[in-house]
C-alpha cells in the first residue's frame, strides 16, 4: 500500500479547504457567523486509489466531497485537479472540466431528475460536452447501461420505475458517461438495502480497473471503506483528524477518535471478542461554535490540558500517517526516517 | 387514464346534478324578487301579474324540472340545431331558458358577452402568467436579492389593492390628466383594419393590466415557492456535477419541475376567467360575463344568475379535472390507473 | 291589394317629400355620432316589459307615444293631432271616452304607414291579462279601444275619468307596431325575443344593434317625419358601471355626450365640473325622500298580526305630539345638501310638484327646532328616563328605522338618529339591499310593503303630472295585509275615512283648479296627521358635454324626449 502512496502520480492535491456557510439573522438579516462545514482540510488523492472519508454524520464529509468538485464556491483553500487548480475557478470555467470530475450521489432517488426518461439522464452530458449525434448518442448510452448492467431496454423509463439499487446504476452510468478520471461517491450506498450495497460496490471497483478511475468514497460505513478503499480519511467536525492507508489505521488508529470509532464496528465472530468499547460521551459540538482547541477535546477520553488551548496540527507522525492529534506531538516523519536511517 | 378520465367524468354528472339543485334552492330562498327593482310607480296588483307571466306562481320542483329540461334538453337541441340549421324535435314550440330581466335566451346573452369577457379577462390571464413566471423564476434564484424583495413588494400590491381602487387610479392617470387610453370598453367596436386593432389594444391596455396584476401577485408567488422547493433538490446538483450551463440547469430542469404545480395551479384559475370580472369590469365597464351576473344578482333575475353559476360549476369541475390529468402527463412519477 | 299599393304609394310619397323637405333643411346625420352613458345598462327595448327608467329612455329614441310632457310639464300631442279635451270634442262631455287622432302621413322607420289599429293593438297588448305588462295601471279602468277611422282611435272608460290621459301618454306607453309585434300577444310577450330588442318605431332613431345590458347602438330613421333631424346620425347608448365614472366619462374625459341620474357625492360632482368639459345639469320632478310612520303595532310578539290593523295601534307613534317632535327635529337643508346637493331640496309635502298642487301649510318643518320638539314632548307627557331616552306610562320611545342599502340612505339615517338622540328618542337602524326591501317577496320579514319596523325610508313618485293615482294610495282598501298577500300601498296604515272620501271626489272632479285644491288638502291631511314625515324634494341629474346643444332636462317624461333636436355646437 505505502507504494502506492508514494510511488504514483497525485491526481488532487487539496490545501486548506475551507467551506463556511454564513448564518443571517435577525430582521436586517445581519451575519452573525458561520457554519464551518469544512474547516481547514488538506490531503491528497493519488492516481488510480480509493481515498475512503469516514465520519458520523454532520462531520462535514459531504460538504468536503462537494466543495473539491466545486459545486459550492469554497471559502478558502487550494484545489489542484491533475494540475490544474480550480479552487478560484469561475463556475463557467469549471463546466469545461466537469468531464473530468464527477459525483455519484447518496439518495439515487432524489438525484435523478424525475421528469427526465432514462436516456436524458444519461445523454444530457454528452449532448452538453461532446458533439455527437442523437445515434453516436444512443450508443453510448447503451454501452453505459451495459457497463453499469441495466438492460437495455428501460432507456425510455423514468426514474421512479426502477429500484433503489437500479437507480443507483443509473447515477454510476451518469457519471462514467464523459469518461472522467475522478468520481467523488457521496455514500452511494446509504440509501440501499444491504443485499444491494455488495453489488454496487463491486460494481464501482470492477469500473475502477475497468476504466482506470480514481474515487473519493465517503462512508459512514466502515466495513465497506474497508472493504474498497486503499488509503482512508476520518473526519470530525470538519477537519480531518487522521489519514492512513487501510491497513494500518484499521489495525493500528492513532487518533483517539478514530480508535472510538473502529471500537464501535460490531465483530461478527464471538470467539474474537471485540476489544474494549470505547464510548464516547456527549454529543458533537455545534460547527457554528466549534470549542477553542482541538476539535475533539470536549469528548476526547484520553483529554489533555493542552487540548483545550492549542489547535494540533495535521501532521505526518509515521510515513504515510497523518493524525491531528496532541499526543503525538513529540513523533514526526523525519525523526522517524532519521532513526531507521540510522538504525 | 382514459378510464380515469371516463370514470371522473361519470362521477361529475350527478355531482353537477346536485350543484345546480343546490344553486337552484339558494336562489329561490333567498329573499329576490324580479320585480323589486321596478319603479315603485307600478302598482302591487301588476306586479303580481308579472310574477304569474314569469312563472313564478308554480312550486319550486316544478320550476327546477324545468330549469332542467330548459338547460339539459332544450338547450344542447338549440345548439344542434343552429349548427346543422335543422329544426328537430318541433323547435318552434322549444322553451329556451329566459332571463327575467331582457326576456331573451339566457344562453344567448352569455354569448354575446363572451368576447369581451375572454380578450380582456382572458388576456390578463395570459399577460399575467407571462409576467408572473419570469418573477417567480429570478426570485427564487436569487432569493433575497434587491429583486426578489420588488417581486415580493409587487405581488403584496397585487393581493392588497382591490380593483376598484387600482381601477379608478389607472383611469385618473391615464384618462383623465394623460388621455392616453379611454376609460370606457366600446363592446361594439369590431377588428377590422389596423386603426381598430390599435383601438381594441388601447382599450384594452388598463383594464388588462389592473386584472393582470392581480394574477401576476398570485402565480408568482407559486412559481417562486415552487421553484425554491426545486433549487434544493439532489438532482438540480447533478446537473450542475454533469457540468451543464446555468440556464439549461434552471430552465430545463429546475424550471420544467417547478411548473408541475403552478400549472395545475394555473389549470384551477381557467374558470375565473370565463367567470369574468365582475369588480374590474364595471370599473372599465367592459360588460361581459361579470357585469351580467352581477346585474341578475341584483335583478333578482334567478334563471340567469342559475344558468351562469351553473356554467361556473361546469368549468370547475372540468377544470379540476383538466388539472389532475396535466398534472399526471407533466409528472411522471403519477398515474391514475 | 289595391288599398295596400295605395298606401303603399302615398308611404312613398312622403317619403319623397320629406326627403325633399330635408334637401331644404340641412341634412340628416351631419352631426355624425352621439355617445350616452346610463350608468344602469338597458335591459330592454320594450318599455311594457321593462325594468326601469333605463330603458324607458333606450326605447324613447325609437318609440314615441301620442303625447308627451315637456320639460315644464305641459301635455303636448306627440303623435296625435293635438291633446283631445272637452273642449274641442275630443273628451266625451260625461267624461267617459277620449278620441286621438294621429298626425297625417304618419311612417314607421320601415316605411310603412302608421295607422289606428296599431294603437288600438298596443293597448290590447298591455291589456292582455297573460302579459306581464308593466304599465297596466295606466290602462285601468277603460272599458274598450276602437279604431274609428285610420287615424281616430276612440278610448271608452268604464266610468267618468276627469283624467283621461293616462294611457298611451308619456315615454312609458308609446305605440308598437302592431305588424312586428303581432305573434307577441299574452304568454308570448316574453319570448318575443328580437321584437323587444329591436322595436320598429316612429321616432328619430332606429336600433342597429342591442347588447342586453350593454350597449345599444342606433342609426338615424330616414323616414323620420321632421325633415332634417335628427342631426346625428349614429347614437351609442353605453350601460354599466357607476354614476361616478359615467359623470367621469361627460367631464372630464370628455368621451361621452351625455349621463344620466348622477347620484354623485356633491361635492366630487362639481370638482368633476370644474374640468370645462360638461355641465351639470338638473331639475326636479314629482320624488320625495320621505319617512313613513307606522301607525300600527310591529312588535314581533305580535306573531302574524305583526304590523296589521288587527295588531293594534303603534306604541307612541300614534301619538300626534311624538310625530310632530321626531318631523320638527329633523335639518332637512342639511339632508338635502349633504345627500343631493344639486339635486335635493328639503320639502314638507308629499306632493312637491307640479306648482298647482303644492301646499305651503306645512312650511313649519322646513327650519329644524330641536327645543320646540322637546317642549312638545315635554308638554304630551314624554318625560326622559334615567337612560336619557324619554317615556310615559312604561313606553319608552324607541324606534327601528329601516331603509334600502345605499350610501346617501346610510348617512340620512344617521344624521336623523343623531338630532332623534337630541331629543330623546333612542334609534335603532337597518338596512336592507334594495331587491329584497321593494321585492315583494312574501317569505321575507324585510319588504317595504310587511313594515316590521317603527320607521322605513325610501322614495316615491308618479309619473306624468296628475297625482290622483298616487294620493290614492293612502285609502284604507290599500293598507297591506297578509289577507291582500301584503298587496297595497298604503305603508303607514294610515285610514281616515275623510281621506277616502277626498280620494272618491278627486277621481270625480274635471275643472283643474278644484282638483289641485282636493289634492293639496289630502296632501295637508297626510302630512299634518303625520302619516309620514317628508325629508327631501329630489331632482335629476344629468351632464351634457358643452358641445351638445338642444338638452332641455325632463323630469315628467323620458330624458330623451327631444333627442330629435340635439346637435352638435358649430
Amino acid at each position: 500500500m505505502f507504494d502506492v502512496s508514494q510511488g504514483a502520480k497525485t491526481l488532487i492535491e487539496v490545501r486548506g479547504l475551507k467551506m463556511y456557510f454564513p448564518i443571517y439573522a435577525g430582521v436586517f438579516r445581519r451575519h452573525v457567523g458561520d457554519v464551518k462545514a469544512v474547516d481547514d482540510v488538506s490531503f491528497d488523492i493519488y492516481e488510480g486509489e480509493t481515498l475512503g472519508l469516514v465520519g458520523e454524520s454532520g462531520c462535514g464529509k459531504s460538504t468536503c466531497g462537494r466543495a473539491i468538485l466545486r459545486l459550492y464556491d469554497i471559502t478558502a483553500g487550494s484545489i489542484t485537479i491533475n494540475g490544474r487548480e480550480i479552487g478560484k475557478e469561475s463556475q463557467a470555467g469549471l463546466r469545461k472540466l466537469r468531464p473530468t470530475m464527477q459525483m455519484v450521489f447518496q439518495d439515487p432517488q432524489a438525484s435523478l431528475n424525475p421528469r427526465m426518461t432514462l436516456e436524458g439522464i444519461i445523454g444530457e452530458p454528452l449532448l452538453e460536452h461532446t458533439d455527437m449525434d442523437r445515434t453516436q448518442r444512443r450508443a453510448r448510452v447503451h454501452e453505459l447501461m451495459d457497463a453499469v448492467g441495466l438492460n437495455r431496454r428501460f432507456s425510455n423509463r423514468y426514474p421512479h420505475e426502477f429500484s433503489g439499487g437500479q437507480r443507483q446504476r443509473i447515477g454510476i452510468a451518469r457519471a462514467l458517461a464523459l469518461n472522467p478520471k475522478f468520481i467523488v461517491c457521496d455514500e452511494p450506498i446509504a440509501a440501499l438495502d444491504v443485499s444491494i450495497q455488495a453489488q454496487v460496490v463491486n460494481l464501482l471497483e470492477d469500473l475502477q480497473k475497468q476504466f482506470g478511475l480514481t474515487y473519493l468514497f465517503i462512508s459512514h460505513d466502515l466495513s465497506m471503506v474497508r472493504h474498497i478503499a486503499d488509503r482512508v480519511a476520518v473526519m470530525y467536525l470538519g477537519k480531518v483528524v487522521e489519514l492512513s492507508a487501510r491497513e494500518s489505521l484499521y489495525n493500528e488508529p492513532l487518533h483517539p477518535y478514530t480508535k472510538a470509532l473502529l471500537s464501535a464496528v460490531p465483530e461478527p465472530d464471538p470467539d474474537l471478542e471485540a476489544a474494549e468499547r470505547v464510548i464516547l460521551q456527549g454529543d458533537v459540538p455545534s460547527p457554528a461554535n466549534p470549542p477553542a482547541g482541538c476539535n475533539f477535546c470536549t469528548r476526547c477520553p484520553a483529554v489533555m490540558e493542552i487540548c483545550h488551548r492549542e489547535d494540533p496540527a495535521f501532521r505526518e507522525v509515521l510515513p504515510g500517517r497523518f493524525v491531528a492529534c496532541h499526543h503525538y506531538n513529540d513523533m514526526n516523519v523525519s525523526n522517524e526516517t532519521a532513526d531507521e536511517t540510522g538504525s | 387514464m382514459l378510464n380515469y378520465t371516463l370514470r371522473r367524468l361519470m362521477f361529475s354528472v350527478p355531482v353537477l346534478l346536485f350543484i345546480s339543485f343546490i344553486i337552484f334552492l339558494i336562489l329561490d330562498l333567498a329573499p329576490s324578487d324580479p320585480t323589486g327593482n321596478l319603479p315603485l310607480t307600478i302598482p302591487p296588483e301588476v306586479r303580481e301579474k308579472i310574477r304569474t307571466s314569469l312563472g313564478l306562481d308554480a312550486p319550486m320542483w316544478v320550476r327546477y324540472l324545468l330549469w332542467c329540461k330548459q338547460f339539459f334538453i332544450n338547450e344542447p337541441l338549440n345548439i344542434w340545431d343552429q349548427w346543422r340549421g335543422t329544426c328537430s324535435f318541433n323547435c318552434e314550440d322549444r322553451l329556451r331558458v329566459v332571463s327575467y330581466v331582457t326576456r331573451s335566451p339566457v344562453v344567448d346573452l352569455i354569448v354575446e358577452r363572451m368576447p369581451q369577457t375572454l380578450w380582456v379577462v382572458g388576456m390578463s390571464y395570459v399577460v399575467g402568467i407571462l409576467i408572473a413566471i419570469p418573477i417567480g423564476v429570478i426570485s427564487a434564484y436569487k432569493q433575497y436579492s434587491v429583486f426578489d424583495q420588488a417581486g415580493t413588494f409587487i405581488s403584496m400590491v397585487g393581493f392588497s389593492v382591490p380593483p376598484f381602487f387600482s381601477g379608478v387610479l389607472v383611469i385618473v392617470i391615464f384618462s383623465v390628466q394623460l388621455g392616453w387610453f379611454p376609460s370606457i370598453y366600446d363592446t361594439t367596436l369590431e377588428v377590422v383594419d389596423w386603426e381598430t386593432f390599435k383601438m381594441q389594444v388601447k382599450q384594452m391596455i388598463m383594464p388588462v393590466m389592473v386584472l393582470a396584476l392581480q394574477t401576476t401577485a398570485q402565480i408568482s408567488r407559486f412559481m417562486r415557492a415552487s421553484m425554491l422547493d426545486n433549487l434544493n433538490q439532489d438532482y438540480v446538483r447533478t446537473a450542475r456535477a454533469k457540468g451543464l450551463k446555468e440556464s439549461v440547469v434552471l430552465l430545463v430542469h429546475v424550471l420544467r419541475n417547478s411548473l408541475i404545480p403552478v400549472v395545475t395551479v394555473i389549470a384551477l384559475g381557467v374558470p375565473a376567467v370565463f367567470g369574468g370580472a365582475i369588480i374590474t369590469e364595471q370599473v372599465f365597464k367592459v360588460n361581459g360575463i361579470g357585469q351580467l351576473l352581477i346585474i341578475g344578482i341584483q335583478g333578482g333575475d334567478a334563471p340567469l344568475v342559475q344558468t351562469l353559476t351553473f356554467i361556473f360549476a361546469v368549468m370547475i369541475v372540468f377544470a379540476n379535472l383538466i388539472a389532475d390529468i396535466l398534472y399526471g402527463i407533466l409528472d411522471p412519477r403519477i398515474r391514475y390507473d | 291589394m289595391k288599398l295596400k299599393s295605395t298606401l303603399l304609394g302615398a308611404a312613398a310619397a312622403i317619403a319623397l317629400a320629406s326627403s325633399a323637405l330635408a334637401g331644404s333643411h340641412e341634412a340628416q346625420g351631419r352631426d355624425g355620432q352621439l355617445n350616452i352613458i346610463y350608468w344602469q345598462a338597458a335591459s330592454i327595448l320594450n318599455p311594457y316589459l321593462s325594468g326601469g327608467n333605463k330603458d324607458i329612455d333606450a326605447s324613447a329614441l325609437v318609440l314615441e307615444p301620442l303625447a308627451r310632457y315637456d320639460e315644464n310639464g305641459n301635455m303636448v300631442a306627440w303623435l296625435a293631432e293635438d291633446i283631445p279635451t272637452v273642449e274641442n270634442g275630443g273628451v266625451a262631455e260625461d267624461l267617459t271616452s277620449i278620441t286621438w287622432t294621429l298626425k297625417e302621413g304618419l311612417v314607421w322607420s320601415d316605411g310603412t304607414p302608421v295607422t289606428s289599429a296599431d294603437v288600438v293593438f298596443t293597448a290590447n297588448y298591455c291589456m292582455n291579462e297573460e302579459g306581464g305588462c308593466q304599465q297596466l295601471a295606466g290602462f285601468a279602468d277603460i272599458g274598450s279601444v276602437e279604431a274609428l277611422d285610420d287615424r281616430s282611435v276612440k278610448i271608452t272608460f268604464t266610468k267618468p275619468k276627469p283624467f283621461p290621459y293616462s294611457a298611451l301618454v308619456g315615454s312609458t306607453m308609446p305605440i308598437l307596431q302592431q305588424e312586428q309585434f303581432k305573434d307577441c300577444v299574452g304568454v308570448n310577450a316574453p319570448n318575443c325575443t328580437a321584437e323587444n330588442f329591436g322595436p320598429i318605431g316612429t321616432g328619430p332613431f332606429m336600433v342597429e344593434e342591442f347588447k342586453a345590458n350593454d350597449t345599444v347602438v342606433y342609426v338615424a330613421n330616414p323616414n323620420y317625419r321632421d325633415g332634417g333631424k335628427p342631426a346625428f346620425g349614429r347614437v351609442t347608448f353605453k350601460g354599466g358601471g357607476d354614476a361616478a365614472s359615467a359623470a367621469r366619462s361627460v367631464l372630464e374625459t370628455g368621451e361621452f355626450d351625455y349621463a344620466w341620474n348622477l347620484q354623485v357625492d356633491p361635492t366630487v360632482l362639481a370638482q368633476m365640473a370644474a374640468a370645462g368639459k360638461g355641465t351639470v345639469v338638473s331639475a326636479f320632478g314629482t320624488g320625495v325622500e320621505r319617512l313613513m310612520v307606522n301607525l300600527t303595532n310591529p312588535d314581533p310578539a305580535l306573531g302574524d298580526k305583526r304590523s296589521t290593523l288587527e295588531g293594534g295601534p303603534h306604541p307612541f307613534l300614534t301619538d300626534p305630539a311624538v310625530r310632530r317632535a321626531l318631523s320638527l327635529a329633523i335639518d332637512r337643508n342639511l339632508l338635502a345638501e349633504v345627500g343631493y346637493g344639486e339635486a335635493g331640496k328639503a320639502t314638507c309635502n308629499v306632493v312637491p310638484a307640479p306648482a298647482i298642487y303644492v301646499s305651503t301649510a306645512n312650511d313649519e318643518c322646513l327650519v329644524q327646532d330641536i327645543a320646540k320638539a322637546n317642549a312638545i314632548l315635554d308638554e304630551a307627557g314624554w318625560m326622559p328616563g334615567p337612560d336619557g331616552i324619554r317615556q310615559k306610562d312604561g313606553v319608552r320611545l324607541s324606534i327601528l328605522y329601516q331603509t334600502s342599502t345605499n350610501a346617501v340612505r346610510q348617512d340620512t339615517q344617521a344624521l336623523v338618529k343623531q338630532w332623534w338622540s337630541e331629543i330623546g328618542v333612542e334609534t335603532e337602524l337597518k338596512n336592507i339591499d334594495a331587491a329584497v326591501f321593494f321585492g315583494g317577496d312574501q317569505s321575507s320579514p324585510d319588504t317595504f310593503q310587511k313594515f316590521y319596523a317603527d320607521i322605513e325610508m325610501y322614495t316615491n313618485l308618479f309619473d306624468g303630472t296628475d297625482p290622483e293615482a298616487y294620493m290614492g294610495s293612502w285609502v284604507c282598501s290599500e293598507i297591506p295585509s297578509p289577507a291582500n298577500n301584503w298587496l297595497g300601498s298604503n305603508m303607514p296604515r294610515y285610514c281616515n275615512p275623510e281621506y277616502d272620501a277626498l280620494a272618491e271626489k278627486l277621481a270625480t272632479t274635471a275643472a283643474l283648479e278644484d282638483r289641485a285644491a282636493i289634492v293639496k288638502q289630502m296632501n295637508d291631511m297626510l302630512m299634518q296627521e303625520g302619516a309620514m314625515i317628508p325629508l327631501v324634494h329630489r331632482g335629476s341629474v344629468s351632464a351634457h358635454a358643452n358641445s351638445l346643444e338642444g338638452v332641455r332636462l325632463n323630469v315628467w317624461d323620458s330624458q330623451m324626449w327631444n333627442v330629435a333636436d340635439w346637435s352638435r355646437a358649430k
